[in-house]
């Protein structure tokens, strides 16, 4: 089902009852091209995840420590294991590496869902090609020229740049944290995102008018191919940085970050975290945290617990756990998924001081939106390929057409465009999660109305709640913006009524939505005087 | 006619700029000038001429060198930057050459980085070596670079012991050194070599360490594993003898003959000099009568470098107007060849190496730094395939280009009008180019806008401007908001000319060539080469 069927569906009584299995909702529904200004509400509200790169192959052994095969794991892995004394368990069967350790919190929140023996089928061993085929989505063999992000978001913006960024979508559909684009985001034919730097450096750089020098030259060739790319960047970084300079205006963080340049993935969820806050309706990050190719110096010889990999865990804990904090404090935490990816794991059987490059390895999926708990059983390190590597559990598509089925409603028209082929899926969110996107059965007991409307000023909303709940009511303009916060608390299952002022409004049409613990639903106000 | 016979006319400008932008980091006005109407011949010599090995860097606060001295822990990171210094000022003053940009080639194919090395000594051992090397013989280059210190500690070849043997040479030196990955035919065979032969040329390569003490390598016979060492079909099947003690060290070199001796390794340093010259689109037409000539040509000169430059760049191939202006400009290009350019203008001048050692250090710091921020930072490759413009499809070079690193190339032209502050040894000093010395140098009659904006230009775009293009640059640019743009510009520069010490009569003409400079450095024509 797609997140436009689902919200056309909300204003009638066509709205159905998807049928749930294990949490998954498969249902059909006829697309109707109506009511996009409500689709663009839902933009506005939309959901967002944020992909982090863990670039150079995380030893997933060293990260969740099987203490089920313990003895394996020191035998095998003396140069780099973590002494017993120092691990932390995250259950009776895994360990964490005591600089991952702060995740355990997570963990017991029930907000980190883990992965076990994620690959794909021959691993290519180049990072190069490995992390091609990550960001690609592609079989060992098969060339992609796009990235599956790419796709994702090319599918609902087919013409972009083209037309970009317009009424309906003001903002960058995808932001990559860093200098350059990586190839998850490349689309079919465009680099379907922006990159920001930092925000202070793009909010100081980016100014004045793009040079284009008159009318624009028609040119052929290469040069000319050239010339039509800086073109667009030109004007990709024009059309959005009064925007993006806005929003980080109005976002802030209410987390405790470190200190800048402490921590290099801490520092990249901040400014995610922030420009979430400030309104950006961006749906996709990319942030990188690199150096996981621990051949050597993964873990110092005098102390296993300290040295490359450890540090690397340290700032990925840290990241993952302060931004998740914040997320919490701005009221955000329901909207915002997490998830890691590493080209690949590494080899069981240490060299020197580290280890080689390996194939399957441990995914996090972290945020309010997951179900939590492991997926799959830690890893055999006797048990091997035969080249030494561990064996594959899931294929790491199986997870990315879980989070676009399940996170973003991709249909199966939607999820064969990105994916090419069909994945069985993880149940990697809770139910309400998956449930509260859909628009399911418990919203269609809710009802929401304002009397007199049109409006020229005081207006009265009655709305019905099926149960009692945390309920969040706001007002928005026709670009999605939030004009008006109405009620946000805890309210009791019934009737409830809010007189609303909508004099400060400037006339024209609104559209308040009703959050709450069982749904969503949503209702149009027109202010005339 | 076929593409790689010789181009047999004399040059004119545009395929004299051509050649200047991308053989060297000079394309002045006085090269330009210098050498249009003369051979291809006489120009491609005089790029191949030998020069005397440089001096090595000094702390330019003692003027005292440091290679040659023990590590030093407290100032290694500080000597870092002088050899980053040191090497942007052989570039800046490598005048009709193609030393320094072969030996940023080298640097780019052979990465090592000072994150990884941690010692400025090691680097500047390597740097000295590319630059030996860098028009020199390959096969011999790649021996040395193989047991470079700095080399072995970047890819791990330190650690590399029988007891422990550490693929990431053995595999980096296929991968992406030498032979290249071909198409990966089945699990493991990538065609031009497979897992096997990473390993066996992982063992051929056990026991070399670096040694800090005094910054070279040497072979540690026990550490080597003396078995035989069995290739696969890829290489006929060669088996390497193993040898013990010292002999153990000449498995190297039949290691590097059996790679040499295929047919794919010439094209493979063929293709990667093609990308970094000439272009990134390599079709089957030029991979037959482009890279298939200039291999034969690598091969029938056992491996030297100069006679496959001089036929690509004496080429009628290379002086293709459709590959003239052709490609995205590489920061470092960007940031070198624009200050080299402006050079003769900048106020005050460049300091002197001699009797400003702290000031030129500085200012050369200033480039690197600049270049850095736009994604190409020397000694700081982002892993070891190098920079992704070199490698990376479909993008290649126009991956130098994006929101954040356009913001930077621009931030970075602005500035060499608006001006920059370099620490001297007489203390903190402005430097900025002198727009009007340079106006009347490159203009017999700035007074004439439409010529001036014509002059000011024609040297810096990797494409002509259109004639609307250079009338947006008078009307728009040089004398905005007025009725008569001509006669507004013509009457202010004679005003200035008759009382040429009046500061307000030269601001307003400076500030306006300011603009056009500004305006022309901005525009996509201005980033190509």
């Amino acid at each position: 089902m797609k997140r436009r069927d689902f919200l056309t569906g909300l204003g009638s009584a066509a709205i159905g009852l998807p049928l749930v299995l294990d949490g998954f909702a498969t249902r059909t529904f006829a697309e109707s091209p109506t009511l996009k200004h409500v689709a663009m509400l839902a933009a506005a509200q939309d959901r967002v995840l944020v992909l982090i790169q863990l670039s150079g192959g995380n030893d997933g052994i060293n990260t969740l420590i099987p203490l089920d095969q313990a003895s394996d794991y020191y035998r095998i892995r003396q140069a780099v294991a973590i002494p017993q004394n120092r691990i932390t368990k995250l259950n009776d069967s895994t360990g964490l590496h005591p600089a991952f350790a702060p995740i355990k919190s997570l963990f017991d929140d029930g907000k980190l869902t883990i992965v076990n023996g994620v690959s794909y089928p021959t691993v290519n061993q180049s990072h190069f090609r490995s992390t091609d085929i990550w960001f690609t989505a592609s079989d060992t063999d098969q060339y992609l020229p796009s990235g599956w992000l790419g796709r994702f978001v090319n599918y609902e913006a087919p013409t972009y740049p083209t037309g970009y960024p317009n009424d309906k979508t003001p903002d960058p559909l995808a932001i990559e944290i860093g200098g350059a684009m990586s190839l998850t985001l490349q689309g079919n034919a465009n680099a379907m995102g922006i990159t920001i730097r930092d925000l202070a450096a793009f909010d100081q750089l980016v100014s004045g008018q793009a040079a284009t020098g008159g009318s624009v030259a028609q040119r052929t060739g290469k040069a000319g191919n050239r010339i039509d790319f800086i073109r667009d960047v030109q004007a990709q970084s024009q059309k959005y940085s009064t925007r993006i300079r806005a929003v980080a205006a109005k976002g802030r963080n209410l987390a405790q970050y470190p200190d800048k340049g402490k921590n290099p993935l801490a520092d990249q969820l901040q400014i995610v975290a922030r420009l979430i806050a400030g309104g950006l309706q961006t749906r996709v990050y990319v942030v990188n945290l690199g150096g996981f190719d621990t051949h050597w110096s993964q873990a110092e010889p005098s102390d296993l617990t300290t040295g490359i990999h450890a540090n690397l865990l340290g700032y990925l804990a840290d990241g993952m756990k302060t931004f998740q904090q914040d997320l919490k404090l701005l009221g955000l935490e329901n909207k915002v998924l997490g998830m890691t990816i590493s080209e690949f794991g590494r080899r069981p059987a240490t060299s020197s001081l580290g280890t080689d490059h390996g194939t399957a390895g441990p995914m996090f999926l972290f945020g309010a939106p997951v179900k939590g708990g492991i997926i799959g059983k830690n890893p055999s390190l006797t048990d091997l390929l035969a080249d030494g590597n561990l064996k594959m559990q899931y294929d790491f598509r199986q997870i990315y057409t879980s989070v676009l089925a399940q996170w973003f409603q991709a249909d199966a028209q939607h999820l064969n465009n990105v994916m090419m082929k069909s994945f069985d899926q993880l149940p990697l969110l809770t139910t309400t999660a998956v449930r509260e996107k859909q628009g399911a059965a418990a919203t269609s007991a809710m009802t929401i109305r304002n009397y007199p409307n049109p409006c020229a000023a005081m207006t009265r909303i009655e709305y019905y709640l099926p149960q009692s709940s945390d309920v969040r009511l706001s007002l928005h303009d026709v670009l999605g913006r939030e004009v008006a916060s109405i009620a946000n608390g805890y309210q009791a299952e019934g009737q409830q009524t809010i007189q609303f002022d909508a004099s400060a409004l400037p006339s024209g049409t609104y559209y308040y939505t009703l959050r709450t613990e069982q749904g969503m639903i949503t209702g149009q106000m027109n202010v005339v005087r | 006619m076929a593409l790689m016979d010789a181009y047999t006319g004399v040059l004119d400008e545009s395929r004299v700029k051509h050649l200047l932008r991308r053989a060297t980091f000079a394309p002045t006005t006085d090269n330009i000038k210098a050498w249009t109407g003369r051979s291809a011949t006489n120009f491609v010599a005089m790029l191949l001429s030998d020069k005397p090995i440089p001096a090595p860097p000094v702390d330019p606060e003692t003027g005292l060198t440091w290679h040659d001295k023990n590590y030093n822990r407290d100032k290694d990171a500080v000597y870092n930057e002088h050899l980053k210094s040191w090497w942007t000022g052989f570039m800046l003053n490598d005048g009709v050459s193609l030393r320094e940009k072969m030996t940023l080639f080298w640097h780019n194919l052979l990465v090592s980085s000072y994150p990884a090395v941690q010692d400025a000594r090691y680097l500047y051992r390597q740097n000295a070596l590319l630059r030996r090397y860098a028009i020199g013989n390959v096969r011999t280059l790649l021996k040395e670079i193989t047991v470079d210190p700095a080399m072995l500690r970047y890819l791990n070849g330190n650690t590399n012991t029988k007891a422990s043997v550490n693929e990431n040479y053995g595999r980096e030196l296929q991968e992406l050194f030498t032979i290249g990955k071909g198409a990966e035919v089945a699990a493991g065979n990538y065609t031009n070599y497979t897992e096997q032969d990473v390993r066996a040329a992982a063992r051929v390569l056990t026991g070399w360490v670096d040694d800090p003490e005094t910054v070279t390598s040497r072979f540690v016979p026990d550490n080597h594993v003396t078995e035989d060492k069995q290739f696969s079909a890829s290489y006929q099947n060669t088996l390497i003898r193993g040898k013990s003690g010292a002999d153990g060290a000449k498995e190297v070199d039949e290691l590097l003959d059996m790679i040499f001796k295929q047919d794919e390794t010439a094209r493979f340093f063929c293709r990667k000099l093609y990308v970094w010259f000439v272009g990134t689109e390599i079709d089957a037409t030029i991979e037959k009568e482009v890279i298939g000539e200039l291999a034969n040509t690598f091969r029938g000169s056992n491996w030297e470098m100069k006679p496959v430059l001089e036929m690509l760049f004496k080429s009628q191939h290379f002086f293709d107007t459709a590959n003239i202006g052709a490609m995205v400009k590489s920061p470092i290009d960007l940031v070198v060849s624009t200050v080299n350019y402006f050079s003769k203008y900048l106020t005050p001048a460049i300091p002197n190496q001699i009797s400003d050692a702290p000031g030129y250090y500085n200012f050369m710091k200033w480039l690197w730094q600049n270049a850095d921020v736009q994604e190409m930072g020397i000694l700081n490759h982002p892993n070891v395939a190098g920079w992704k413009a070199y490698y990376q499809t479909p993008l290649y070079d126009r991956l130098w280009m994006n929101t954040a690193t356009l913001a930077s190339r621009n931030d970075f032209t602005d500035k060499l009008l608006n001006g920059f502050t370099i620490t001297t040894s007489q203390g903190m000093k402005r430097f900025a180019v002198d727009s009007i010395t340079f106006a009347k140098d490159v203009c017999t009659s700035p007074s004439n806008g439409d010529d001036l904006v014509d002059k000011l230009s024609v040297d810096l775009t990797g494409v002509t401007l259109t004639s609307e293009q250079k009338l947006y640059l008078m009307d728009e640019v040089l004398a905005p908001g007025f009725f008569n743009a001509r006669g507004a510009w013509d009457m202010n520069w004679s005003f200035y000319s008759l009382d040429p010490d009046n500061a307000a009569k030269r601001q307003a003409v400076q500030s306006r060539i300011d603009n056009v400079l500004k305006f022309v450095l901005q525009m996509p024509e201005t980033h190509l080469v």
